[in-house]
C-alpha cells in the first residue's frame, strides 16, 4: 500500500508539474532553453505610436533572424537573389533607377507594394514575400547548420516555416526607421531650413502645391491609394489598384510612396516615368491628367491649369525635398548586411 | 491516531485536484472596476443619403442642387458633448472621438457616467474645441497625423474630410469637403426626449449626408466650389449647414 501511495503522490506531482506547461514549446535546443529577449523598437517623439500585432511581439532574436533572411540569397530557389538585391540600404532600400520600393517606416503601413496588391500586417506582406514573390524552400534552411537554432532562439521551434521566416522579416521591417533627415530634425527644432528650403516647406504644407493631403508630416506618406493623375487611360501596369479590386474608381491608384531619402532616386514613379525630381515637381506642376478616378485632391477649382508655380517656386520645392536624406539610416549599421 | 492508506489516498487525490484547478491560474489579475459601468452610454453612428446607405464609390446620390455623387471618404471628429436631464441639469463629457466611416473607425463609441434619466437635449461638435484644435494636442496616432491641418495654415487638425467625385454634364470631377479652423466648429443641437436605464444604455445617432448641402445653403458641388480647404467662405456655408446632418433614433 505504500508503494501505491508513492506511485500515487509521483503521479500527482508530475502532473502538476506538466498541467502548468506553457504553451509555447520551450524545450531546449542543444541545451540552450528558449528565451527570446523583448526587442524596444525606438519610436521617435515626433512620430506615431505604431500598432504592432500581439501575436508577433519583437524580440531581439526575431529582429536578428529577420535581418539575416533579408541578406540571405537562400530565401530564393536557385539562391540568386535575397530582399538587398534590389533593396540597397545606401539607397534608402531601394533601387535608385527602377520603381523598386523603399523599405523605410512601413511599420505604419497597411498596405503594400505600388498597387496596394496586399493590404493588411507587415505580416501578411512578408507572406506574400516569402511564399509567393521568393516560393522559397523551408528545407533549405531546416538543413542549414546555423538556421534551425536562429528559429529556435526566434520562435521556440527549430523547424524553420514560412510563417516564421515571415514573422521574423515583418520584425525586421520594422526596425528600419528614418527619422534623422534635416526634415526631422527641422520638425524637432534641431536645426533650421535654408530660405529655399523653407520656402519649399511652406508651398509643400499648404494649398499652394498641396502635397500634404498625401505626403503628411512627419511621415511623408498617408500610406494610402491614391491615383494623382498620370494617366487618363489606363492600361496594363497603369491600372493600379484597379488589378486587385476591379472596381474602376481603382483605376490609376498607387500607394503613397515615402518620400525619405527621395533625392538619391533617379527613377520616379511606379513605372519609373521621370528620371529627375525637377520632372516630377513639373508634373504636379503642370501635368495633372483628369480621369473619373481621379483623386478629389487633385481637382481644385483655379487650378485646372496646373499649380502655377514659378521656376523659382519649384526649385525650392526640390531644394525642400533634398532635406529628407536620412544618413544615419543609410548607414545604420544594425540595419546593414549581417554577413 | 493513524490514518488508514485507503483514506489517505482519498485526501491526497482531493489535494492533488483541487492544486490542480488552482495552480494554473494566469498570473495577471483582473481587478475589481470600483466603478460600477452602469451609467456608461454606447453611442452608434450610423450614415445615410436621404433613407440610402453609404456605400463606396457608387454614384447612388444626388443633393437638393442636383449634383449626383459618390463618397470614397468620410473622416470626422466628434467632441464636446452635453447631455441636458429634463430637470435642466448637464452633464457633459469632453471625449474627442475620431470616426471613418469607411475603415469602421468610431462607429461605436462609450461616453461614461453619464447618469440614468430622463433627457430632452443633447449637444455635441463636429470638430474639435479650441483647446483641442492646437497641432499635437491630441494623442499622436496615425490617424490623428493624417487629420493635421499644416501649422502654416494655422494648425490643429481637419475637423472633417468628405470626399468623393461628382457628375456633371459634361465629366466627373472630385470633391473634397474639408473642414478645418475654429470658426467652423460645427455645433450640434438636437431637442428629442430620450432615456437612460439599466435596460437601455445605447445612444443610435444617424448622419445624413446630404445635409450638408442644403438648410440654410444650397450647396452645388459645380458651382459654390468641390474644393472647400482654405476657403473660408465655403468653409462656413457646410458648417452652417452641417448643424443638423445628425439625428437620434
Amino acid at each position: 500500500m505504500v508503494k501505491k501511495i508513492i506511485f500515487l503522490t509521483a503521479a500527482v506531482s508530475l502532473l502538476i508539474v506538466t498541467s502548468c506547461k506553457k504553451e509555447k514549446d520551450d524545450t531546449n535546443f542543444n541545451g540552450a532553453p528558449y528565451n527570446p529577449t523583448p526587442y524596444s523598437i525606438t519610436i521617435p517623439a515626433h512620430f506615431p505610436q505604431p500598432i504592432i500585432p500581439a501575436s508577433n511581439a519583437t524580440t531581439v532574436e526575431g529582429v536578428k533572424l529577420g535581418r539575416m533572411l533579408y541578406y540571405d540569397p537562400l530565401l530564393h530557389p536557385t539562391n540568386s537573389m535575397s530582399c538587398s538585391s534590389c533593396h540597397f540600404q545606401e539607397f534608402g532600400f531601394c533601387t535608385p533607377t527602377n520603381e523598386v520600393m523603399p523599405h523605410v517606416n512601413l511599420i505604419y503601413s497597411n498596405n503594400f507594394l505600388w498597387n496596394g496588391m496586399i493590404s493588411g500586417t507587415l505580416e501578411d506582406a512578408m507572406r506574400f514575400e516569402v511564399n509567393d514573390f521568393f516560393q522559397a524552400d523551408m528545407s533549405k534552411f531546416q538543413n542549414h547548420p546555423d538556421y534551425p537554432r536562429l528559429f529556435f532562439e526566434a520562435f521556440g521551434s527549430s523547424t524553420p516555416t514560412a510563417e516564421n521566416a515571415a514573422k521574423a522579416l515583418a520584425q525586421f521591417f520594422r526596425t528600419m526607421i528614418s527619422s534623422d533627415s534635416k526634415f526631422d530634425k527641422f520638425l524637432r527644432h534641431q536645426t533650421v531650413l535654408t530660405m529655399e528650403e523653407a520656402i519649399g516647406f511652406n508651398m509643400f504644407f499648404t494649398e499652394k502645391a498641396d502635397c500634404f493631403h498625401c505626403h503628411s508630416i512627419p511621415l511623408t506618406s498617408d500610406y494610402q491609394l491614391h491615383n494623382i493623375g498620370l494617366d487618363s487611360v489606363f492600361n496594363g501596369v497603369n491600372v493600379g489598384h484597379y488589378a486587385n479590386s476591379g472596381n474602376p474608381a481603382d483605376l490609376g491608384k498607387f500607394r503613397t510612396p515615402s518620400l525619405k531619402n527621395v533625392a538619391l532616386q533617379s527613377a520616379f514613379m511606379h513605372d519609373n516615368r521621370f528620371s529627375t525630381l525637377e520632372e516630377v515637381v513639373e508634373f504636379y506642376n503642370s501635368g495633372v491628367k483628369h480621369s473619373p478616378s481621379l483623386d478629389p485632391i487633385m481637382t481644385k477649382p483655379g487650378k485646372e491649369n496646373g499649380l502655377g508655380l514659378t521656376a523659382y517656386d519649384k526649385y525650392c520645392l526640390v531644394q525642400f525635398l533634398n532635406t529628407m536624406t536620412d544618413t544615419v539610416f543609410l548607414n545604420n549599421p544594425a540595419l546593414s548586411s549581417p554577413f | 491516531m493513524r490514518m488508514n492508506t485507503t483514506k489517505l489516498s482519498f485526501y491526497l487525490s482531493l489535494l492533488a485536484g483541487v492544486v490542480l484547478l488552482t495552480s494554473c491560474k494566469r498570473d495577471t489579475k483582473v481587478e475589481d472596476d470600483p466603478q460600477p459601468k452602469n451609467n456608461n452610454v454606447m453611442v452608434s453612428l450610423s450614415f445615410e443619403c436621404d433613407g440610402k446607405a453609404i456605400t463606396k464609390d457608387v454614384f447612388d446620390y444626388t443633393n437638393d442642387a442636383g449634383n449626383n455623387y459618390s463618397v470614397n471618404r468620410l473622416q470626422f471628429y466628434l467632441s464636446e458633448f452635453v447631455f441636458k436631464q429634463s430637470n435642466g441639469t448637464e452633464v457633459t463629457d469632453e471625449s474627442a472621438i475620431y470616426v471613418d466611416y469607411f475603415e469602421n473607425k468610431g462607429m461605436n463609441f462609450t461616453l461614461g457616467k453619464i447618469p440614468f434619466g430622463e433627457y430632452d437635449e443633447i449637444r455635441f461638435c463636429i470638430g474639435l474645441p479650441p483647446s483641442l484644435n492646437v497641432t499635437d494636442a491630441l494623442p499622436n496616432t496615425l490617424d490623428n497625423v493624417n487629420m493635421a491641418w499644416p501649422v502654416m495654415m494655422g494648425g490643429g487638425y481637419h475637423f472633417m474630410k468628405m470626399e468623393g467625385n461628382f457628375n456633371t454634364p459634361s465629366s466627373t470631377y472630385g470633391y473634397a469637403v474639408h473642414l478645418g479652423k475654429n470658426a467652423f466648429l460645427v455645433r450640434i443641437k438636437i431637442l428629442q426626449h430620450f432615456s437612460f436605464s439599466t435596460s437601455n444604455q445605447k445612444l443610435n445617432m444617424k448622419m445624413n449626408i446630404n445635409e450638408w448641402f442644403r438648410n440654410p445653403h444650397l450647396y452645388n458641388l459645380d458651382v459654390d466650389g468641390n474644393y472647400t480647404m482654405a476657403n473660408d467662405t465655403l468653409m462656413a456655408k457646410i458648417a452652417e449647414n452641417g448643424t443638423d446632418v445628425f439625428t437620434l433614433w
